[in-house]
């Protein structure tokens, strides 16, 4: 099967400003992939290029196997970062106009939309203007658009931002439905916790470069340091195999123990439950959150 | 469907509900009509059952009514006072409606005055005068005609012998005027709906539905479309605008208006209108929708549409050399100059004869003109569709234009505000 989208080192320069830089990927049909970073590192940019709205200066991007026609156009979802909506426009009525745009007819795209309204729970809304809805509501509306003609590839920016959490489960679970049905998904986002808990695979860009690139617990364990995390009472330092204690920044009564090089997590288990006054509430692998990784790459290059 | 023409529909119908299309639509001919209504119904008001109305009186101090003779029309209108003092006395009393006085002098001025209680005096009523007075003086003549003939006078056609087009005197000042407010509609008509193109393109950049567009559709698709939808538009109001003015002329006419009457608007001369107007629209939605992808507001893209339609009103300025001298120097320039040359030729049209290479000439020079504002328009279109919150800069647009085909439609300054969280 051909990748929906193919990278292929890649570069943009804005006058002196490189932009990207040297950027290689890929993206599979069936997986959610995202793209990670800090402001400014390039990520518009990149999605920008696939989408043909800007031609990169050096380097290829193949979408479906080839360059993006206007026939493909219509295969792909897009949800731009800066929300894009008709303001004084029906709700139905402006989401069956982009609906044919991307070549669907106008009944098909009237009775698609209908389904999904309802399915957003925004359906006695159709007969709204957009700038009459609220700010979620807009929200969902555009995401609505982005999939309303069952495209083979999404590329949603910022997917989640001003979502509640009950609107955010509903997006997720249309976005783990594209997925499941084989449909590519590409999602940029800040929001670390639902990469970790959706994406398959990730790219976080830095300043126009690659900074990780592979699928999402690998990267996890390639960060993960040898030691653990405890909640509970006990002398940790005291404890044999045990280098080092540190307070965990988030736990209420957590820490991080550092093992010795020859100690494993096992070991160390065991250790404790031998030990006579401790006490264990939680006992995890110190692997690191994305958000500990993206904090540590992206300062990295500071 | 073919994608331009989704959006040429979707341009269309969007804009045909605007209150500010149905303003411009619907707003200058019904007010036109209504004025019609109105004259029509208030000359209407003014005539009345004479056969019913009260006796008027009449003085004649002038010895010229001796035999006091009524028309036939009329046996018992006019009652005889010897003196203003009595006929006034028989007006208090309520016994005549109205009395006229007929001084001394009235056979060398021909003035004759009406002394009433009332606030108008009917417009039959002055004809029964003219006709009683008329009956007096022709009494023992024979008159190869009848009275009234001899009453309306002489009834006077121009003939302006350029284009064939006739009307009374009194239609004269219309049939010169009709024209010129044609084609200032018609110019209007045609700045306006380029003017929706381009703040329509201004919101869609704002709005960022633009990104959404632009990755279903092509840029020129979408400029196309634009300029269908909108040109259809701007021809709807044109059609509008034609029915009510010959419905307007029409219903006139019908009543005898005389301001009206023989004034026609000749097919040649709406031909012509109809293709300045075209020429035009495809001239301005062009620029404007460049400067709507240009702009970094709506408020700045207005700035600039406004100081661009500035010229196409010039010739307004140099009206009284237009009326006087239609054929004279200014005028002639003012027609070869894309901006001002619909609104030069559509004015002198309506005035003279035009030679006819001159119109050639200034819709040869408007028709390159609009094919280098397409050209141009749709290059500044392409690259400046995705560039936000920049300033406008000339110089970077004439660079685009003249310069470099590549497509850039992203710059450094911008890159912070675009990936901000």
């Amino acid at each position: 099967m051909v990748n929906a989208i193919h990278v292929d080192h890649v570069s943009k320069t804005y006058g002196s400003f490189r932009a990207v830089d040297d950027l290689s990927f890929e993206v599979n049909q069936g997986e959610i992939f995202a793209m990670l970073g800090p402001n400014g590192a390039g990520k518009s940019t990149t999605i920008r290029m696939i989408l043909d709205i800007l031609k990169p200066d050096v380097g290829t991007i193949s979408v479906f196997g080839g360059p993006l026609t206007d026939a493909k156009k219509d295969r792909i979802g897009y949800l731009p970062e800066e929300r894009g909506l008709y303001r004084n426009v029906k709700v139905l009525e402006m989401m069956t106009y982009l609906g044919t745009l991307k070549g669907m007819t106008q009944r098909n795209a009237q009775s698609r939309s209908k389904e999904l309204l309802e399915r957003l729970a925004l359906i006695e809304h159709r007969d709204k203007k957009v700038s009459e809805l609220s700010k979620g509501m807009q929200q969902k509306v555009q995401f609505a658009v982005t999939v309303l003609h069952d495209p083979d590839l999404i590329i949603v920016d910022e997917p989640f931002s001003g979502l509640d959490p009950v609107n955010t489960l509903v997006i997720k679970d249309l976005m783990l439905d594209m997925k499941q049905r084989g449909k590519a998904v590409v999602m940029s986002s800040h929001e670390m916790h639902q990469v970790e808990e959706m994406a398959d695979r990730l790219l976080m860009i830095n300043r126009g470069r690659q900074a990780l690139y592979g699928p999402v617990d690998e990267v996890r364990r390639r960060y993960a340091i040898h030691a653990v995390i405890v909640e509970g009472q006990g002398a940790w330092e005291q404890l044999s195999g045990v280098q080092r204690v540190e307070p965990h920044k988030n736990g209420r009564n957590a820490a991080i123990l550092h093992l010795a090089p020859n100690v494993t997590s096992n070991d160390l288990l065991a250790t404790i439950a031998a030990a006579p006054n401790a006490t264990i509430e939680r006992f995890e692998l110190a692997v690191p959150s994305l958000n500990d990784i993206f904090i540590q790459v992206a300062g990295r290059d500071e | 469907m073919n994608k331009m023409l989704l959006v040429a529909k979707y341009e269309y119908l969007y804009n045909l509900k605007r209150p500010a299309f149905l303003f411009a639509a619907f707003g200058t001919p019904i007010f036109f009509v209504i004025i019609m209504a109105v004259v029509t119904l208030a000359s209407a008001g003014t005539e009345v059952d004479l056969a019913t109305y009260g006796p008027v009186g009449y003085v004649d101090q002038a010895d010229v009514l001796t035999t006091g003779q009524a028309h036939p029309d009329y046996p018992a209108l006019f009652q005889s006072f010897e003196s203003i003092e009595s006929a006034r006395t028989a007006l208090d009393d309520e016994a005549i409606i109205a009395y006229i006085e007929l001084p001394a002098t009235y056979l060398s001025t021909g003035r004759v005055n009406l002394y009433t209680y009332q606030s108008s005096v009917p417009e039959n009523l002055t004809a029964a005068i003219e006709l009683f007075l008329l009956t007096n003086f022709t009494t023992g003549i024979e008159l190869p005609f009848t009275l009234e003939r001899l009453q309306e006078g002489v009834d006077i056609r121009v003939q302006t012998v350029d284009d064939g087009r006739t009307s009374t005197q009194g239609g004269l000042f219309v049939t010169l005027f009709l024209p010129v407010i044609f084609a200032f509609l018609l110019i209007t008509a045609s700045l306006t709906n380029s003017g929706f193109l381009m703040s329509g393109l201004v919101q869609e950049r704002t709005n960022r539905v633009i990104e959404i567009l632009v990755t279903s559709v092509t840029p020129l698709q979408l400029l196309a479309g634009k300029i269908i939808g909108l040109g259809l538009l701007g021809l709807t109001q044109v059609v509008i605008l034609l029915g009510t003015t010959y419905l307007g002329l029409a219903l006139g006419q019908s009543q005898n208006l005389e301001f009206l009457q023989g004034v026609n608007l000749p097919p040649a001369l709406i031909a012509l209108a109809l293709i300045y107007f075209l020429v035009t629209f495809f001239f301005m939605a062009a620029l404007l929708a460049g400067i709507g992808a240009v702009s970094s507001s709506e408020q700045e893209s207005r700035q600039i549409s406004g100081f661009l339609t500035i010229p196409f009103m010039i010739p307004y300025l140099f009206f009284i050399t237009f009326i006087t001298e239609p054929n004279g120097t200014v005028p002639t320039i003012l027609s070869l100059i894309p901006f001002t040359a619909p609104m030069s030729v559509l004015i002198r049209v309506g005035l003279t004869d035009v030679p006819a290479w001159q119109i050639g000439l200034s819709l040869l020079i408007l028709v390159l003109t609009t094919v280098f504002s397409v050209w141009a328009g749709s290059k500044m279109f392409r690259w400046g569709l995705l560039l936000y919150g920049k300033k406008f800069d000339l110089r970077e647009v004439v660079r685009v234009i003249f310069g470099r085909a590549r497509m850039e439609t992203s710059t450094p300054q911008n890159i912070t505000s675009q990936e901000s969280v």
